[in-house]
């Protein structure tokens, strides 16, 4: 039988038993930060794993989908040409002056014989010009204006001119803006 | 030396090793560990971004897949009769002119351009008009003869035709015997097809109720201008290949 022929005098181990209390520590600490360690690699390698089959599939989607458009771009451009055309004429609809509105006004001013002119303005501004056969009619087409003005059809009324005529007759020139 | 380093390793072989699995741990940690979730992070932002993406294009792809062609190129075709891609002056005289003839008035003079107005000024007026609206607008004045009641009829008839014709200024002046002389300052309007459709990841919606309703009255106005429905205005839409080739 062999005999052990070295005599081990070396110290392994400490004799302090503070030493060998951190060294514990330090071990129970080390083990846990590369089980700690695996277990995070695990799952940051399983997570990117999924996330790339994930953005790989919807990257595959992706594409299918711009082919499957491209092939409906006269569906498309027929389609914006008429959103486009409609929303233009929406905004020309939004600015339309219609001079129905406004005659039916004036024909509660005055009388269709009574009427020389009417003119409305680029700037929307009416003006009429009324020929009365005396100052009485004359008064009541003012007096109509006024009425008109109440009703909140006619706005900033102005009596732009008053003639009155040899044979008694009036004209009677009124500016206002209609109430849209 | 070697034997100092081999004594101390071998008394504190324990720690020795413990502190190297710290220290793989920490360096790890922040070579390894965060720049890895940093990628991560930025992996699902950008699968957000690409769900966000797809979804749009399956809504535009079902929105375009839902569309009958032949129904949205009539009403393209009437809403062009509406607001033309070019100045289409014949349709503006016709439109006058058949109106004209409805409401029992006579024209005397239709001219194209607004010769009263000092040019600059009507011109940056225009300009600034047509940028608001979005299209080119084409002054015309006409003078008009009738009763006062086909003179309102020709008032009331006028804006609300397909060809959109917009009032922009009145003048009435009546006669005795009944009959008075309407001069009247039109506006029409048109704008060219947009020429690129835009990106293909573009959103796309249907039309809405508001769009859709409008189209329809567009579409039940009479028309008096006779070059909406025909064969040559057809064949100006977009076909297969190219979207917007004329």
């Amino acid at each position: 039988m062999k005999e052990q022929d070295t005599i081990n005098l070396l110290r392994t181990k400490s004799d302090s038993p503070e030493l060998e209390y951190w060294a514990s520590r330090l071990r129970v600490a080390g083990y846990i930060g590369v089980a700690g360690l695996l277990v995070i690699g695990l799952l940051l390698g399983g997570g990117y794993l999924i996330l790339r089959r994930e953005t790989n599939s919807l990257e595959d989607k992706k594409s299918v989908l711009i082919t499957r458009i491209n092939q409906e771009r006269t569906k498309e451009g027929l389609l914006l040409s008429l959103k486009q055309r409609i929303g233009l004429a929406s905004k020309v609809g939004e600015t339309q002056r219609s001079l129905g509105t406004v005659l039916d006004t004036i024909n509660r001013i005055a009388e269709t014989d009574q009427l020389v002119a009417i003119t409305r303005d680029e700037k929307q501004q009416i003006r009429i010009i009324v020929k009365t056969k005396s100052v009485e009619e004359a008064a009541g087409v003012i007096a109509n204006v006024l009425r008109m003005v109440a009703a909140k059809r006619v706005i900033n009324p102005q009596l732009v001119g008053l003639d009155l005529g040899s044979d008694g007759s009036v004209r009677v020139t009124v500016a206002f803006v209609h109430s849209s | 030396m070697m034997v100092i380093i081999k004594r101390f390793l071998k008394t504190y072989k324990g720690i020795v090793i413990s502190v190297g699995m710290l220290l793989l741990t920490v360096l790890s940690i922040v070579y390894g560990v965060i720049p890895a979730s940093g990628r991560i992070v930025m992996m699902m932002e950008q699968r957000m971004e690409l769900l966000s993406e797809t979804a749009s294009l399956q809504n535009k792809l079902t929105v375009l897949e839902e569309l009958d062609e032949a129904n949205i190129r009539n009403s393209l075709l009437i809403a062009l009769s509406a607001i033309p891609q070019d100045k289409s002056i014949p349709s503006i005289f016709s439109t006058v002119e058949r109106t004209a003839v409805v409401s029992g008035v006579a024209i005397e003079t239709i001219t194209i351009g607004n010769p009263g107005s000092l040019a600059t000024e009507s011109a940056k007026k225009q300009s600034s008009e047509e940028k608001k609206l979005g299209s080119g607008i084409l002054p015309l004045t006409a003078v008009i003869t009738g009763t006062p009641k086909q003179i309102r009829d020709f008032l009331d008839t006028i804006v609300n035709v397909r060809r959109f014709l917009r009032i922009s200024s009145a003048e009435i002046t009546f006669f005795s015997g009944a009959n008075a002389t309407l001069r009247i300052g039109l506006e029409a309007f048109w704008a060219p097809i947009p020429a690129s459709l835009g990106d293909t990841a573009s959103p796309l919606s249907q039309l809405t109720e508001k769009e859709e309703a409008l189209s329809k009255s567009i579409s039940v106005m009479p028309s008096f201008s006779g070059a909406e429905l025909g064969p040559s205005a057809a064949s100006q839409l977009p076909g297969p290949r190219d979207p917007f080739a004329l």
